[in-house]
């Protein structure tokens, strides 16, 4: 049954990305403007004829359906294209940018659910007392801080003042010549103000859900049979009403594997941080179509295959679910 | 227990803090004046380069690099004012400026070994002409019809007819021909990202969104530059450009007004960096008016804006005093700007008249009337934070004389394709970017109209058409200047622009910097020749 499920779920994918392919490549060349106007418009040297040259150069003298199908065409083949503003693969230029990425999104990830997930469980289990209020209070200041404001007053602190930490950048100048052992310290140390910054807060979100989904577990028949059994607190909460309260954390981890892949432009411009986020805001800002298709395309990938992976989960770890 | 742990690890990391903060001494450098070799030079740069070949389109920061690793047959000169030798150590114009003979410097090799000589040029010119190549460049060569190199040392340039502006379009770096030549297609050729030139630097690795490395070049013409490094890192950010800047983690660096006027002068910034501030040299902002839109074809009421503007207070306000007022379309420091015309200065009662004269009355809602219709027009802006606040304070300063400007932004490319393109506008704020040569005919000649062309305001005067096509036959500099100075004279009388300011060109620079020369336009160019970091400064 299982098998034949995710099987068709496989089947609607191919459609799903097709679709979301052509809305993307639509929207990206019904907006105004082009790449060939951002690079020539207000250029008093600029000659018609290297204007058509630019054009023919980014195969937009050709019609629109037909750029499509070209687009699809190489991707048939894994072939992203090239970058327009410096003609290097589309798949190279991911690929630089996505290590710095998940350096940064997947420990952000770790601490999120990691301090998101108990901080729920406890402000549940002691609601109206002095410390679950503070931790209330505490996550909606963390979750409303703005991070640019953050990002300037620790690189003003760790950077200027105190002058230990690197304020900006992936890795220091002269890390060219330094061994591998090095280099991964060197670039552990810049990642700390960025990762700082981008995982204060991203605990408030889990643990509030956590928390909501906790009380409702509680309030459950089996909760009180559990009582009536005559465990105690502890063991209630723990065995019985946290495995329950965390099927929907799956459905958010899911949605966090899409996001895991697109940087945050915020974070990464402060802290000059090469991922993925800069990568779609400067593609998008300099129509880079096939940057930009690339770096969609691959999201929607992971949101889709993402969000499979978290219902094969429920069905795996909820015996209520069939499908 | 607690609380002493962590009590420690503050101090501890103070302590951390403090010997790093006092790394270096910039106020008492033992070695100031012996000149060392070696040390890095990092320069801020907003935005990644896209292709460090100087013949194919590029944005700003690979023009930068592209500086030090390429050189042209000319150069402007430290004042950027005028043009001197670079790879040709001399030029002479023939046929009464129509062949430009260019006699190269001996002895100057390729960062790979191989000697450069005239066929590169003829060779950089092929490719400029060839149309698969993608260039903003072709314009410039467009009067070119042919080059011949007698020997390795000689470029003869023959040009369709006497052409002054020939000295600029050689600025343009010169690419090697023994390395491209076969290549098919230049715009994707791994050139562009390993570049080989002539340059004081070499290059040595380009890390995407991060940094771009140069060496030294010790076989440089001119001698190896003292500073063995150069690093342009790329920081999006202007504030966390500022933090490394005084953290000492960047040696260069543009700052904005605010930066310049508010954020320098405590102890952190003095410590390790200076600022300075000098006359901008590459644009100026203006308000142009659609000529042929009612009222603005009468220069009565062009006149009457004009005098409505108070250039200082816009200066204040927009750049925080840091730019000049300008009289035309030049900034001040350039050989073609015209010294006897004036600014026009802000004289509400004069501008009350002229409008008067015209017949438009003041109304009762404090804007100006003529046959029931109000003096209000619509003033576009392409989107933008600069833009706006110009605008904003112009609307003010009209509307002191009774003058209603709508403001209206679109997103830039939306501004130019529906708006200037389609003439769709009746005044609008923009800047203009310029290099060396004073020819302005794209953006003034009567023939320039078209649609996506630059005379998008439809300015129309025989005389400055003249003018203008004068200025790209006559060779003696000194009467091309003169011919731009009238020009000058004359667009100022017209005001078909109001033009407004050149903004100063502010930045900071670390204090480990020894042997800068510093001119009346700045202190960067030709940094490569003269700096050095005192040995007890290098990394």
């Amino acid at each position: 049954m299982l098998l034949r499920y995710t099987l068709r779920r496989l089947l609607i994918t191919v459609p799903l990305l097709l679709g979301i392919s052509v809305l993307t490549f639509g929207i990206l060349h019904l907006a105004p403007g082009s790449p060939v106007q951002s690079e020539t418009a207000m250029n008093p040297r600029m000659s018609a004829e290297s204007i058509r040259t630019l054009r023919e150069l980014y195969g937009m003298d050709k019609p629109l359906h037909e750029q499509y199908l070209a687009w699809l065409r190489r991707l048939a083949h894994f072939d992203f294209g090239n970058s327009f503003k410096d003609q290097r693969p589309v798949i190279d230029k991911v690929m630089d940018a996505l290590p710095a990425t998940l350096l940064l999104n997947l420990p952000t990830l770790i601490f999120a659910f990691g301090i998101g997930i108990p901080l729920g469980i406890f402000s549940a289990a002691r609601p109206g007392t002095k410390t679950e209020k503070l931790l209330t209070g505490f996550s909606f200041i963390a979750w409303s801080m703005p991070a640019f404001w953050l990002a300037l007053m620790l690189q003003l602190l760790g950077g200027v003042w105190l002058g230990i930490l690197p304020i900006s950048g992936f890795s220091s100048m002269g890390s060219l010549d330094l061994g591998i052992w090095q280099k991964g310290l060197d670039i552990g140390w810049h990642l700390v103000l960025p990762l700082v910054v981008s995982s204060f807060g991203s605990w408030a979100v889990v643990s509030r859900y956590m928390r909501n989904s906790v009380v409702e577990t509680l309030g459950q028949d089996y909760i009180r049979t559990a009582y009536a059994k005559g465990l105690d607190d502890r063991q209630v909460l723990l065995r019985h009403a946290m495995p329950n309260a965390l099927l929907p954390q799956i459905t958010q981890v899911g949605l966090a594997i899409g996001g895991l892949i697109g940087g945050s432009v915020i974070v990464e411009t402060i802290f000059a941080w090469p991922g993925m986020g800069r990568l779609a805001w400067e593609a998008a800002t300099g129509y880079d179509y096939p940057v930009l298709m690339g770096v969609a395309f691959m999201g929607a990938i992971l949101t889709v295959f993402g969000n499979l992976a978290a219902d094969l989960a429920y069905a795996a770890l909820d015996p209520r679910i069939r499908y | 227990m607690r609380s002493f742990r962590i009590g420690a690890l503050l101090g501890a990391l103070a302590l951390l803090g403090a010997c790093q903060r006092h790394k270096y001494d910039f106020d008492h450098i033992v070695d100031k004046d012996t000149i060392a070799e070696g040390g890095t030079l990092v320069m801020a740069e907003n935005a990644d380069a896209s292709k460090l070949n100087p013949v194919v389109i590029g944005d700003a920061t690979s023009r930068d690099v592209c500086d030090l690793i390429f050189n042209g047959l000319v150069r402007p000169d430290r004042r950027r004012v005028d043009y001197e030798g670079d790879l040709a150590s001399s030029w002479e114009f023939k046929d009464q400026g129509k062949t430009v003979v260019f006699h190269l410097r001996k002895g100057i090799r390729w960062h790979d070994g191989v000697a450069f000589s005239s066929k590169d040029v003829e060779f950089t010119w092929r490719l400029i002409m060839d149309p698969k190549t993608a260039t903003a460049a072709k314009s410039d060569f467009d009067m070119v019809q042919s080059i011949d190199t007698p020997d390795d040392l000689t470029v003869r340039v023959h040009y369709k007819k006497p052409y002054a502006p020939a000295l600029n379009a050689w600025i343009i770096g010169i690419v090697p021909k023994h390395l491209l030549e076969h290549e098919n297609d230049i715009n994707k050729s791994s050139f562009n990202r390993n570049p080989i030139g002539t340059g004081p630097y070499k290059f040595i690795k380009w890390q995407d969104k991060q940094f771009i490395q140069l060496e030294a070049n010790p076989d440089y013409y001119e001698g190896k530059p003292h500073i063995q490094r150069y690093v342009m890192k790329i920081i999006p950010d202007e504030s966390t450009t500022l933090m490394e800047l005084k953290a000492g983690s960047v040696d260069l660096a543009g700052l904005s007004p605010d930066q310049f006027s508010r954020q320098t002068d405590g102890a952190d910034f003095k410590r390790v960096a200076a600022k300075y501030h000098f006359p901008g040299m590459r644009n100026y902002a203006y308000m142009g008016f659609n000529l042929k839109h009612k009222p603005f074809d009468d220069p009565k009421i062009r006149w009457a804006l004009s005098y409505a503007v108070d250039r200082k207070a816009l200066i204040d306000g927009v750049l925080l005093g840091y730019g000049k007022p300008i009289s035309g379309p030049y900034v001040p420091v350039m050989k073609s700007y015209n010294p006897e015309v004036t600014p026009v200065p802000c004289d509400l009662t004069r501008s009350a008249q002229l409008l008067d004269q015209a017949g438009w009355k003041m109304g009762p809602a404090g804007v100006r009337q003529k046959d029931g219709k109000d003096l209000a027009f619509r003033l576009l802006i392409p989107q933008g934070d600069f833009g706006k606040r110009i605008v904003l304070i112009l609307q003010q300063q009209f509307a002191k004389v009774g003058v209603k400007a709508n403001i209206e932004t679109y997103e830039w490319s939306l501004f130019l394709s529906n708006y200037v393109n389609k003439r769709d506008f009746d005044a609008l704020t923009m800047m203009w970017q310029f290099d060396l040569d004073p020819d302005q005919y794209a953006i003034w000649h009567s023939s320039q109209t078209g649609p996506e062309e630059q005379n998008f305001i439809g300015y129309n005067n025989p005389e400055v058409d003249r003018l203008m096509e004068q200025g790209r036959t006559t060779i003696d500099p000194k009467k091309r200047i003169a011919l731009y100075r009238r020009f000058h004279a004359i667009i100022a009388k017209d005001q078909p622009y109001l033009f407004l300011f050149a903004p100063d060109s502010l930045s900071g620079v670390s204090r480990k910097f020894q042997g800068m020369t510093f001119t009346d336009v700045g202190y960067r160019r030709f940094w490569y020749k003269d700096w050095y970091i005192p040995a007890s400064l290098q990394k």
